[in-house]
């Protein structure tokens, strides 16, 4: 075939991976690299706030299965710390260069951390996104503390929330917002979701923030005070709080890159600070920021599993075959959350929702689906221990039916009502507040400053966090 | 084709958008996929090389085929010692 001889891989995790795997399918033959600095081969993150923190995984049995040879150099261990688009090089932590035609970045994100000078660094304090992290959660959370807080009462922050209460501890859960998962799901649904976290026993403060964590003489984390000066005793915190995008090695590069993500045009070629694309270098998975064209007007970033499949896959392909039949990432979002025994699934983006209608069960069962809609029509749909129905309602939303939607359910509440979702207002963020919109943590090299053109547009993050 | 011998390791993910928690998995190969809760499908990664025929069974059983076997038979990527 006639196409790029090297290809490099920046990022082997699950976008990596599967856009590997999909760069052989598409018949690339010539050299593919892949660069990844943990140590791991790559493995999957969902199962580390669920089953592997309840005790049931470990974690060397969370990796990823490969789906077909792909003949690569691995570069496991190994921090990009780097690009020069000019060149075409990836430069690596240990100095060494290597050489490409194209290039995919998916480097994906990190949880964002808690301020050092707010007891970030005291022991007992977590974050959970990767292997190691699970694995020394884990082990703080089987050595039985008097009382784990959990900051941030999103997915993850549900699902580590979830774990703990099954195995017996006692959790203490703040949230910013007035109801968990208010921001992705809004109110209406995040206040039958505070019944779930108040039915298994959770301490659930809402509309609270978390002003500092405090230790004993050796450093160990002993309790928190919250925003309204209230102190909760507990010697694990796990923040939860958001993701920041692995963007730093790209400072310097040209590339529009910044906390929130690479921005990147629908074909996944990534843009420069001047919004042009760069004809070789894609980006993929939870660090690509986007233009869906679904959603017009916006840069969308989805944190979410199908999404680094999906969008590796379209990389892989235009990456493979050049411009000459781009494909266009446009895939309807979708994910699922298991937390407080229930299994929660999503199609589309309730975030941009003006109206919800339950269309089946009861918001007191815990089993109903809600129906979401935006000036008449219907866009996203999330169904609560109700798995089986989502196609249908993802085929709707793709067909650009009306809402409230017609669907006749036989267990349907009598009468469609639609209510206002109650997306919480963007409120003013508190000094040090983390859960609060990207900004890149201080100690991190300055960020390039984009021009307005590339990544000013309104953003949308619908993150697994 | 020439069939390549099959990997010693068995690997496995299942896509849990499609899934639609039919529970056939379950059936098929008990040890390896368990249902925590009423829906939530939860399974092992890396199950003992001696499930490989219930696993496979469990894959084909799967009526919204969610279940990815590895197919690979390179060897499974490592560190160099340094890296660690
Ligand atoms: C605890 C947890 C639970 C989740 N649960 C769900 C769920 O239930 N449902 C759902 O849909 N999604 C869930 N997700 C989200 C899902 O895991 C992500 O969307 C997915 O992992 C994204 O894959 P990725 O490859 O884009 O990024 P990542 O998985 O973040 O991979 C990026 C990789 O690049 C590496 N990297 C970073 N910087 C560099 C560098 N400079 N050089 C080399 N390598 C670098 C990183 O260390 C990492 O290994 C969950 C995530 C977490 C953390
Ligand atoms: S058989 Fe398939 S759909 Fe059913 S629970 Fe297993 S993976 Fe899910």
């Amino acid at each position: 075939m006639i196409g790029p001889e090297r290809i490099v891989v920046a990022g082997a995790s699950l976008a990596g991976l599967r856009a590997a795997e999909a760069l052989r399918d598409e018949g690339f033959d010539g050299e593919l690299t892949l660069i990844g600095d943990e140590p791991h081969a790559p493995y999957d993150r969902p199962p580390l706030s669920k089953a592997v923190l309840s005790g049931w995984l470990p974690t060397d049995r969370t990796v990823l299965p490969r789906a077909r040879n792909i003949d690569a150099r691995w570069l496991l261990g190994s921090p990009a710390t780097g690009v020069d688009l000019a060149a075409r090089r990836v430069a690596l932590a240990d100095g060494r260069e290597v050489p490409y035609h194209r290039l995919l970045i998916a480097t994906g994100t990190r949880a964002r951390p808690w301020p050092r000078q707010q007891g970030g660094d005291l022991h007992g304090v977590h974050v959970l996104r990767s292997r190691d992290d699970a694995d020394r959660l884990r082990a703080a959370l089987a050595a039985g503390p008097g009382r784990v807080l959990v900051i941030g009462a999103g997915f993850t922050g549900g699902e580590v929330a979830s774990v703990c209460r099954d195995l017996g501890l006692d959790v203490t859960v703040t949230h910013r917002g007035g109801a968990p998962l208010a921001s992705a799901l809004g109110g209406v649904i995040g206040d039958a979701v505070t019944r779930w976290y108040r039915d298994a026993g959770v301490d659930l403060r809402l509309g609270t923030t978390v002003r500092t964590l405090e230790g004993d003489a050796h450093g160990r984390l002993r309790r928190a005070v919250l925003a309204d000066g209230t102190v909760v005793e507990a010697e694990v915190a796990v923040v939860a709080a958001g993701a920041l995008a692995n963007t730093e090695w790209l400072n310097g590069s040209g590339l529009a890159a910044d906390a929130r993500g690479v921005v990147c045009d629908a074909s996944c070629r990534a843009l420069t600070v001047d919004g042009t694309p760069v004809a070789d270098v894609f980006a993929a998975g939870d660090v690509a920021r986007w233009p869906h064209p679904l959603y017009p007007g916006q840069l969308l970033r989805l944190d979410h599993w199908d999404n680094a499949v999906a969008q590796a896959r379209t990389a892989a392909h235009n990456m493979a075959h050049g411009s000459r039949a781009p494909r266009t990432h446009d895939p309807l979002p979708a994910f699922w959350s298991n937390q407080f025994g229930v299994n929660l699934k999503c199609v589309g983006l309730p975030a941009l929702a003006d109206q919800v209608v339950l269309t089946q069960g009861s918001l007191d069962q815990r089993q109903f689906v809600a129906a979401y809609g935006r000036r008449g029509r219907l866009i996203a749909a999330v169904a609560v221990d109700s798995p089986r129905v989502l196609d249908g309602y993802a085929a709707l939303i793709e067909a650009g039916a009306p809402f409230p939607p017609v669907l006749n359910a036989t267990d349907g509440p009598g009468r469609a009502d639609p209510l206002d979702p109650a997306f919480p207002r963007p409120a003013d963020p508190a000094p040090g507040d983390p859960s609060m919109p990207p900004t890149p943590p201080a100690s991190s090299a300055p960020s390039p400053q984009p021009d307005p053109s590339a990544s000013s547009a309104p953003s949308v993050l619908a993150g697994h966090e | 084709m020439p069939t390549d011998p099959p990997p010693e390791e068995l690997r496995l993910v299942v896509d849990l958008n499609r899934c639609q928690s039919y529970g056939q998995c379950v059936y098929a190969a008990p040890t390896v996929f368990r249902f925590h809760g009423e829906e939530a499908l939860e399974y092992d990664y890396a199950p003992d090389p001696g499930t490989r025929r219930e696993v496979e069974r469990a894959a084909a059983a799967c009526p919204v085929q969610a279940i990815l076997l590895a197919r690979a038979t390179e060897p499974a990527p490592l560190a160099p010692e340094r890296a660690r």
